[in-house]
């Protein structure tokens, strides 16, 4: 989900939960909109070394521009062999955590399409 | 928008001093500091009690740093504060003393960066409560990654066309007393041990600890104290630009400096081609080529070619980071930015020894740091 802003008409990706950054808005004045979950791989970087014990590296992480025109950042999920810039992209999600109540948390990330 | 108060009452870097970066020592911070700031009184030819207020550009010593040090020179009781911004922190102390100068307020002003690491660089863009997608895994080496990988894919620029600012800048701080990198090294050596993406080791900044210190003076203040006006560099424009919302095409670290530079060279009446010497923010190799490029020193994606061809070496058209840059001096926070004022105006005097860029006359130091903010400052020697 992005967020459109009804005041000026941004849209943007993540949810802010504070205002519009164009136009400075409330959120009352934003309302989420569906994005397209699929794009093309605009850069492309295999990550070496990371501070965090999780995603254990090596890990692919892609500059992504969507169907909808909105750039995004995320984890390349799957055969990242053939990643490429170019590449098309979809969203899947992945099993990531558990919750205190057991609920499933799921991490958002991209399968390069074949 | 305001006046240009640097035109109307010039100012002057008129001391300099560093302490050398380093990795982590039990050194303490206020050793670092007064080491610096004792050179730059020295250099100056200044006592202490002639400095009439301090910036101390720090980003991760913590509360009140600034008086706890600096009274060890002497408690005057001066105006003295501490600067936060990000990796512009010293930048900024830069830009704080000299308007205060250029105001008329003091005629000496200190401008002090100094800091140690602490484990980890507290960042509050990571506690605004703003998710988003890619969660922890895009630190900075691998936000550069994506960038070079986006600059290679656009230019046909190979890796080691990249990692050639890192052998130029290697280079260049095994000539600098003041570096935390003083090793000369082979294309080979740097394009090993892989970080993110192309970025290797050698191609990102180490973070360590120093100090360095600028001291900048009104014409009055030379006058009154006696000093030599011949190793006086005077500071022409000081922008500082924090980032906006900008459309596709430039990312943000180079649409963010285009806005400064512009803001800077109409401050100061020059263009990118009257500059003889440079030092950027290649906190990451790629960063050099795409400033340098967002500066108007060359079209987008030729940087990489200027670099290869020796026009950004010390001897070339423009000396770029002769220091050895964020690459082999460092970037120890807090002095960075003082120590790229410092290093433009050691230049801009010709008492750069070894790695003296021949004849320079007008120079410019470039900070970005995360939020996202960029400060520029261009100095000429009168």
């Amino acid at each position: 989900m992005g967020q459109e802003c009804q005041a000026c008409g941004r849209r943007a990706f993540p949810l802010d939960p504070y205002a519009c950054e164009a136009c400075g808005a409330g959120t009352d004045r934003l309302t989420q909109v569906e994005l397209n979950a699929t794009g093309h791989i605009h850069a492309v970087a295999t990550v070496h070394r990371h501070h965090h014990p999780r995603p254990v590296p090596p890990f692919t992480v892609a500059t992504i521009v969507l169907d909808d025109g909105i750039t995004v950042k995320g984890v390349l999920e799957g055969d990242v062999s053939d990643a490429k810039v170019g590449s098309r992209v979809q969203a899947v999600t992945v099993p990531w955590d558990t919750d205190e109540d057991g609920t499933e948390v799921v991490d958002l990330r991209f399968e390069v399409v074949r | 928008m305001g006046r240009n108060i640097l035109a109307d009452r010039p100012v002057y870097v008129v001391g300099i001093g560093l302490h050398r970066y380093q990795h982590k020592t039990d050194t303490t911070y206020v050793q670092l500091g007064l080491t610096a700031v004792r050179e730059a009184l020295a250099d100056a030819g200044m006592a202490w009690t002639d400095v009439e207020t301090a910036y101390t550009g720090t980003a991760l010593l913590g509360m009140g740093a600034s008086r706890i040090m600096l009274s060890r020179l002497g408690a005057t009781g001066i105006p003295m504060a501490q600067v936060e911004n990000a990796s512009a922190s010293g930048s900024t102390a830069v830009a704080q003393a000299a308007l205060d100068v250029a105001s008329g307020r003091t005629d000496v002003a200190l401008a002090l960066g100094v800091d140690k690491p602490r484990g980890g660089l507290p960042m509050a863009p990571n506690e605004a409560g703003i998710k988003n997608l890619e969660g922890g895994t895009i630190v900075p080496f691998t936000h550069f990654a994506l960038l070079a990988s986006e600059y290679m894919d656009q230019h046909g620029v190979s890796a080691e066309q990249v990692a050639g600012v890192a052998l130029k800048n290697h280079r260049n701080g095994s000539r600098n007393p003041f570096a935390q990198r003083q090793k000369e090294r082979t294309m080979e050596e740097i394009m090993a041990d892989p970080i993110s993406g192309s970025m290797s080791r050698l191609q990102c900044c180490p973070v360590g600890e120093g100090a360095s210190a600028v001291i900048i003076a009104s014409g009055d203040g030379i006058d009154r104290l006696g000093l030599d006006r011949d190793r006086a560099i005077r500071i022409l424009a000081s922008a500082t630009r924090t980032e906006g919302l900008y459309g596709p095409g430039l990312g943000i670290d180079a649409a963010l400096t285009v806005e400064a530079a512009q803001d800077a060279f109409d401050q100061a009446g020059v263009e990118p081609a009257d500059m003889d010497v440079l030092e950027v923010h290649d906190a990451f190799s790629i960063e050099e080529l795409l400033y340098t490029e967002a500066l108007g020193f060359c079209e987008p994606g030729q940087a990489a070619s200027f670099v290869e061809s020796g026009e950004f070496d010390i001897g070339g058209r423009c000396a770029v980071s002769p220091s050895g840059g964020l690459l082999a001096m460092g970037h120890p926070i807090g002095p960075t930015g003082t120590g790229q004022v410092a290093e433009v105006a050691r230049q801009l005097r010709g008492e750069a020894g070894e790695r003296q860029q021949p004849d320079a006359r007008t120079g410019l130091a470039h900070m970005v740091g995360v939020g996202a903010v960029c400060v520029v400052h261009v100095l000429q020697k009168p």
